[in-house]
């Protein structure tokens, strides 16, 4: 799953959009709006750079994301896409998104913030192939780095889920309205559709909206360290929510404005939920024969 | 806006060489009796031949018309594979037995879909000064189903993702001499006549020693074809 949304991110990158001068100078340069100059200053050095090597700097990204995805599917390459994939998303996190806005009190997790990019590199720590010597993992995202490490883990993502949920203008009453308004435009009409039915629902109602949905996202953080069936539910709650924001906040990745550089957070969030699901992981099956196969002229 | 030229040139060149190999592999399987999936090889014939096309306009050597015709037909005859392996799925006949031969099927059978999607969305504005289609978004009443052509590549990346892991099963190291080799087309498989003589073409099976014709280059041209098509249906979101 993890190799296939990068080899989408991947083949994204390809539209006509990011082989021209805006997405160096418009859309790279564009988040260093309100970081402070320390963050700001290599953004804006990194969209200059891009957006006047439009052509060379869109083939790379593509091919590299590319890469990690076929990296990540074949077996003997497997920790090398990881590991570049962790790298990717921290300097795409930093140049490519501004750091999600947690600087510069824009992030929101209705949209996406603080970034899907993190959680692509979280997904890649989480499922490193790597048993942890004399421990039994419970869920699947526990097997690489322990039980304890993944709770903390997911409690910090989702807290602060919840955290950027009530801070500032997220939780004035037309934050949320005007959030999911300005994503309407330039989407398919059906889109857009829901986009204005959603709005309408929270017109002058974003406080409330936002605190309930501080109060959930909570609730999820802390699931996890809840009993089996407790904290099952907790995680097909964080699926429900992942789903809900990629379709309304997040407008399905906003894939269909041809300007997507990924899929957003949403198919990750509900990816991280399965590999927090109490028995997710299956006990080795015995020994079987290999398949009677013959491959000779390969 | 659209796509560097190069770009597309590119896809339609890599497309070009996945048909030609895969009418190559139609040809070596016959002349040395190697077992192959044969409708596969040709649905990626067809498929790539139609792909370079609309990639590169020049390279369309069929009316743009015809190409529906063909993706329909292979789109049921794929729907026809299906409804064999789940009416019958020990007549897999034609594929690999060891995994996965209705997942196979019904890959072909997106494909062959997707293959017409890009076809049927296709407004007359895309079409080339050479009378073929070129690439472009979708427009018209096309552009309010984008979540099909989303449903397409999530399918076929996924596809590509599944079969570039499995890859590795396919070593040659691996081989397993002396035993059955996989159901194959060798004995008829890929036509409807053979799940009507299943019995016949299992006894076949039983004791074939053909090695299979060359399957991590059918598994390549796989996850190429995935891809590029994956690409196609991008630029049409």
């Amino acid at each position: 799953m993890l190799a296939t949304i990068w080899l989408i991110d991947g083949i994204l990158q390809l539209q006509a959009f990011f082989f021209t001068k805006s997405f160096g100078l418009q859309m790279i340069s564009g988040m260093s709006s309100g970081n402070p100059s320390v963050i700001a200053r290599p953004i804006i050095w990194s969209g200059a750079a891009i957006g006047h090597h439009a052509v060379l700097a869109d083939a790379v990204f593509a091919v590299v994301q590319t890469a990690i995805a076929v990296a990540i599917a074949w077996r003997p390459t497997v920790k090398i896409g990881l590991g570049v994939s962790i790298a990717w998303a921290v300097g795409v996190w930093w140049v490519g998104e501004g750091l999600g806005g947690v600087l510069n009190g824009t992030a929101n997790p209705v949209n996406g913030a603080p970034g899907a990019v993190m959680i692509y590199a979280l997904l890649a720590v989480l499922l490193w192939p790597t048993d942890r010597a004399g421990q039994k993992a419970s869920f699947l995202a526990a097997r690489a780095v322990g039980a304890p490490m993944a709770k903390g883990l997911w409690l910090v993502l989702w807290g602060s889920f919840s955290y950027f949920a009530v801070l500032g203008i997220n939780r004035s009453s037309q934050g949320l309205h005007d959030l999911i308004t300005t994503e309407a435009q330039g989407e398919p009409g059906w889109v857009a559709w829901i986009d204005h039915q959603a709005a309408s629902m929270v017109d002058h109602k974003g406080l409330a909206v936002m605190v309930v949905l501080g109060v959930l996202l909570l609730v999820v953080a802390i699931g996890t360290y809840l009993p089996g069936s407790f904290a099952n539910a907790t995680v097909v709650l964080a699926a429900v929510i992942g789903a809900v924001f990629w379709v309304v906040g997040e407008n399905f990745g906003a894939l269909f404005t041809n300007g997507a550089t990924d899929v957003n957070s949403g198919p990750l969030l509900i990816l991280l939920a399965a590999a927090y699901w109490r028995g997710s992981l299956r006990p080795d099956p015995e020994p079987v024969p290999e398949p009677a196969l013959s491959f000779e002229g390969a | 806006m659209t796509n560097p030229g190069w770009l597309n040139d590119i896809f339609a060149a890599v497309m070009l060489v996945v048909a030609i190999y895969s009418a190559g592999r139609l040809v070596a399987g016959r002349a040395w009796s190697r077992p192959t999936h044969r409708d596969v090889d040709v649905a990626h014939v067809l498929m790539g031949t139609a792909m370079s096309g609309m990639l590169v306009s020049d390279l369309n050597p069929v009316p743009n018309g015809a190409w529906e015709v063909v993706f329909s037909l292979l789109a049921v005859w794929f729907v026809w594979r299906c409804y064999q392996f789940v009416a019958d799925p020990s007549t897999g006949i034609g594929y690999d037995q060891h995994v996965h031969r209705l997942s196979r099927r019904l890959i072909h059978l997106v494909m062959s879909l997707a293959m017409l999607y890009m076809f049927l969305a296709a407004s007359p504005s895309a079409v080339g000064s050479g009378g073929s289609m070129a690439m472009g978004a979708a427009t018209g009443p096309a552009t309010n189903f984008v979540l099909i052509p989303l449903a397409f590549i999530v399918a076929l990346f996924a596809s590509a993702i599944w079969e570039l892991d499995r890859i590795g099963r396919l070593s040659p190291s691996r081989a397993t001499q002396g035993q059955a080799t996989p159901a194959f087309a060798s004995f008829g498989g890929g036509s409807p006549v053979v799940s009507d003589n299943s019995n016949v073409a299992d006894q076949a099976m039983d004791t074939a020693r053909a090695p299979w014709l060359a399957p991590r280059f059918e598994a390549s041209s796989h996850i190429i074809m995935c891809v590029t098509m994956g690409y196609m249906l991008v630029l049409m979101l």
